[in-house]
């Protein structure tokens, strides 16, 4: 991989701890050096949080969807009036 | 009652959503009907109590030991707290389980953006990350599902497309401290 690609994984195994003992001491030395990497860290840990945000989502749409059938479905027509009475 | 376990395919998530719907929501809808909240606000913490329980289960945190229904019913009641704080009346806090996320899904405005614009713009980078990261597919899958020649091209396009992200939230001059909150 290009150096820009290895800089990312090496703070991505900093980020979920999956570098040796003795790497994790040089990154730590490397972030003290180094303060541009402290501020690429944030930036990954941000794109990262956007990645999760993403995934939630749609799985959100997948749990709705989910849901829908069981309003959709004529057999259960019932069971969501039952709940709907709930809030009247 | 069949739990979310990290063997739960993809395929088979929407019976167990529909499953878990017909089992606990009519007790979660009840427990918020009572205290004030319209079906839709019940659906949509419901919904997001089925999101933290899904994660908790593929984290493999949440069933051990536990009454699963109990333990979802939980997450509604605390989530109901988190959002609707100001008309909870009569809730301890030894109802709720706290080891629960803040926000389950942000509405700030700034990552509403960029979410928009990396489904539309990169969202084929955006379905390797969230596969890789949020689904942890191990990579032989992922290089069938996104056609790949092998596990290492994998790799490469997985950095490469963290790069692509990377730049675009750089690129929106976006602060850290603007939602990461």
């Amino acid at each position: 991989m290009r150096t820009s690609l290895n800089e990312l994984k090496a703070i991505d195994d900093h980020l979920f701890k999956r570098s040796s003992p003795a790497d994790q001491t040089v990154f730590q030395a490397r972030m003290i050096l180094q303060p541009d990497l402290r501020n690429s860290i944030a930036l990954q840990k941000q794109t990262l949080w956007l990645v999760e945000q993403y995934s939630r989502r749609a799985l959100k749409a997948e749990i709705k969807e989910a849901c829908d059938q069981v309003k959709r479905d004529p057999c259960e027509t019932a069971f969501i009036a039952r709940i709907r009475r709930l809030f009247r | 009652m069949k739990t979310a376990t990290p063997g739960t395919t993809a395929a088979g998530r929407p019976y167990l959503f529909r499953m878990l719907y017909k089992s606990v929501f009519p007790s979660a809808a009840a427990w918020i009907a009572r205290r004030g909240g319209t079906f839709d606000e019940a659906e949509d913490v419901f919904q997001d109590a089925l999101l933290v329980y899904y994660e908790k289960a593929m984290a493999g945190k949440s069933t051990a030991g536990r009454d699963e229904k109990a333990y979802l019913f939980g997450i509604v009641k605390h989530l109901w707290v988190r959002k609707f704080r100001q008309r909870i009346t009569n809730v301890t806090f030894e109802e709720v389980d706290a080891d629960l996320p803040d926000e389950v899904i942000s509405r700030e405005p700034a990552a509403e953006v960029l979410l928009q614009h990396l489904s539309s713009a990169g969202k084929k980078c955006m379905e390797l990350l969230k596969a890789f990261y949020y689904d942890k597919l191990p990579a032989r899958q992922l290089s069938e599902m996104f056609g790949f020649s092998g596990t290492r091209s994998v790799t490469v396009q997985k950095y490469k497309c963290l790069e692509k992200v990377r730049e675009t939230v750089k690129q929106k001059a976006l602060t850290y401290e603007d939602f990461l909150k």
